[in-house]
């Protein structure tokens, strides 16, 4: 074999090991100071993401869990750039995207596309499906009618639907049709990337099930990476490859979605799984030792670990010291003082 | 035995437009009762009718929708019957409803004991410092924290689960007899979800309430509820008690239910029941599932199946029960 070939082999394996998006110790604060009238107070932040690092891979989901204000929407803001973050780095394909301007950017939004919860205002009532699904190959190329047609028809095949609702507008859709036109206007460019925002939680349950297999079907089919955040437990469970679990603002556990379910070892994990409710009813969880209290407000979240108030095993240095992240063995990664590093 | 509090009998609710043209058959025929301390689920897709039997239970539709037939019996008595003004007397103090989200359902302009103490003051006579000792005890017994501070405030100064508790509250106030939830937890986070529903258990048991749940979550029906009626554009397609619903469904839209559910732990492909449900003022000939079922034949397309009894305390309207029975003595 020639060296050429060598190095076309060893190119193909680095880009099949290369991950879609690495995040690392990302972090954005919101200034929630309290100004007007000319007159400054003093300035607090609410600390949204605080040194959150993940990535993706191909063809993978990555499910992202946790109680509303732990800073999953602010994530899903920063990877799609509609926020810049304070610090911190988000790679997308090993490019630094953080920092990317004009053309670039606009070159970076061919690649991640979004999906969001209610597809009841997330698409234009006054455009027809045709043109909302064909917006984006407007913008970002020069194809002609034709070919805009052949490749609106075909994502629209791609999600399920008939190429003549192109004619149609989206308040003659049910809730379930409109979530596929949105799928078929995040595919229709050379998407790498979804985010998904609680893309089924607002479907009955007979249509959630039917948009959970189309996104299955597609990913293996397109290999394209997920990031669906959620709050149903299992349906980000069986949606996921791998789940990280969030609170306020910072990842408090991360492992492969089954592995997680089964064995939960942070006490928020534990107390998040004990909370969902049960398949069947031979099996009511004891929800009895539930966290009692609500969320604490981002503003001033507590000192140390931020969920020791709630927390049934807290222990004295809980409330001084934030728990450094481990790795256990089998690659799950923890921070809690339960589980000190080496 | 306990005690009957509501006898619902072929209770039908229509929607009438277009001067009468087009009808459509929200709720067509639903039975059920329900004893003292029971709940009972009602579990269904939108748009088949759930919300609109609950509001025909408290008599509070829309215009352009009537009730044309059956019989609601609250404590002996047809409400049916009653005026509307005399419906104000049975609303709040026999049956209080729990709207679906606590943003908008409670009123943003009068502090909270007034609107918790609503129902007390107006149908047990509570007035001054007893009336305010019971704001204070029903704001305690949904666990708001510094209850005494709290009812002075307004309802944006609460979370999402605190203003979902004092809805329950205000509901709990006039001492009902019946409570119906219309999907009460759906905004919520799953931490608070489970809180929420651990204490309307709790009140529940202290207090011998009915509940009546109305939600499309099983995973809901499979925690809180004795029985379940399971509904299908406008129609009872089940009836039984929850573990038999779960463990022995017989209709098979019931088992096609359970099966496109994601189970916690588990990524066993999900059953897809395809198709939309049907439009309820062009309903087809023949069972309304007939079209989404994977065992409908010829017969099911062109004859309604009857709502039978298959076993105790057990209804399914399916023509293929009997098939599905023999089948299974055979076997």
């Amino acid at each position: 074999m020639s060296d050429a070939s060598h190095e076309q082999i060893a190119q193909a394996e680095t880009l099949k090991n290369a991950k879609t998006l690495v995040v690392n110790d990302l972090v954005k604060h919101f200034p929630a100071g309290r100004s007007g009238f000319g007159v400054k107070a003093n300035k607090q932040w609410v600390k949204a993401v605080d040194g959150v690092s993940f990535d993706i891979a191909p063809g993978e989901t990555l499910g992202l869990v946790g109680e509303s204000g732990c800073g999953k929407s602010t994530i899903a803001k920063l990877i799609l750039r509609l926020e810049d973050p304070t610090s911190g780095s988000i790679k997308f394909e090993g490019r630094e995207i953080t920092d990317l301007k004009g053309d670039q950017l606009k070159d970076y939004r061919r690649s991640v596309q979004a999906v969001f919860q209610d597809p009841y205002s997330s698409l234009s009532p006054r455009m027809r499906v045709h043109d909302i699904v064909a917006e984006g190959l407007r913008i970002h190329t020069d194809y002609s009618k034709s070919d805009v047609r052949t490749r609106v028809n075909d994502v629209l095949a791609l999600a399920g639907l008939s190429p003549d609702v192109g004619r149609l507008y989206p308040h003659e859709f049910s809730g379930g049709q409109r979530q596929r036109i949105a799928i078929a206007k995040a595919l229709v460019l050379d998407t790498k990337m979804l985010i998904l925002d609680e893309a089924v939680s607002a479907l009955d349950v007979s249509i959630r099930a039917q948009i959970i297999t189309l996104l299955k079907d597609l990913q293996q089919d397109l290999g394209i990476a997920y990031l669906y955040i959620g709050h149903d437990l299992a349906t980000v469970g069986h949606l996921s490859d791998r789940v990280m679990v969030m609170y306020l603002g910072r990842v408090l556990e991360l492992d492969d979605s089954i592995e997680l379910v089964r064995n939960p070892k942070h006490p928020y994990t534990e107390a998040l799984f004990a909370a969902a409710l049960p398949s069947n009813p031979d099996h009511i969880g004891d929800t009895s030792e539930q966290p009692n209290a609500e969320v604490p407000t981002a503003l001033a979240p507590p000192t140390g670990c931020h969920f020791h108030p709630r927390c049934q095993q807290s222990m004295e240095h809980c409330s001084t010291h934030f728990p450094q992240e481990v790795k256990l063995t089998g690659g799950r990664r923890i921070s809690c003082h339960l589980y000190p590093g080496d | 035995m306990t005690r009957e509090i509501l006898k619902v009998k072929d209770l039908a609710t229509h929607y009438t437009g277009f001067g009468g043209s087009r009808v459509v058959k929200a709720v067509d025929e639903v039975s059920f009762s329900l004893e003292e301390g029971q709940t009972i689920g009602i579990v269904g897709e939108s748009g088949c009718g759930k919300t609109t039997l609950c509001l025909s239970l408290v008599r509070l539709l829309a215009p352009g929708a009537q009730i044309v037939g059956g019989s609601i019996e609250l404590n002996g008595r047809d409400i049916l019957k009653l005026s509307q003004k005399e419906m104000v007397e049975v609303r709040g103090k026999e049956i209080a409803m729990i709207l679906q989200d606590p943003m908008t359902s409670l009123n943003p302009v009068i502090n909270i004991e007034t609107q918790v103490g609503e129902a007390a003051f107006k149908h047990r006579g509570l007035r001054s410092s007893t009336l305010r000792e019971r704001v204070r005890q029903l704001l305690e017994a949904v666990r708001i924290p510094s209850p005494d501070v709290r009812m002075q405030e307004f309802p944006h100064q609460m979370s999402g689960g605190m203003r979902q508790r004092i809805a329950g509250a205000v509901a709990l106030s006039g001492e009902p007899g019946i409570i119906i939830a219309d999907e009460p937890t759906t905004s919520l986070d799953v931490t608070i979800q489970a809180q929420y529903l651990d204490l309307l258990r709790r009140l529940q048991k202290d207090t011998g309430v009915g509940l009546i749940f109305v939600t499309h979550d099983l995973g809901i029906v499979a925690k809180m509820c004795d029985d379940v009626i399971v509904m299908y554009a406008g129609k009872t397609v089940e009836k039984g008690s929850v573990r038999e619903i779960f463990n022995n469904p017989n209709h098979p839209y019931t088992s096609a239910l359970i099966r496109s559910v994601p189970k916690l732990g588990s990524k066993d492909p999900l059953y897809r029941i395809e198709g939309q449900p049907p439009d309820l003022s062009n309903l087809p000939q023949g069972c309304s599932f007939a079209s989404r079922c994977a065992i409908a034949d010829d017969h099911c397309f062109e004859h309604e199946p009857p709502l039978i009894e298959v076993g105790p305390r057990r209804l399914a309207a399916c023509w293929k029960i009997e098939e599905n029975a023999a089948s299974k003595e055979q076997a």
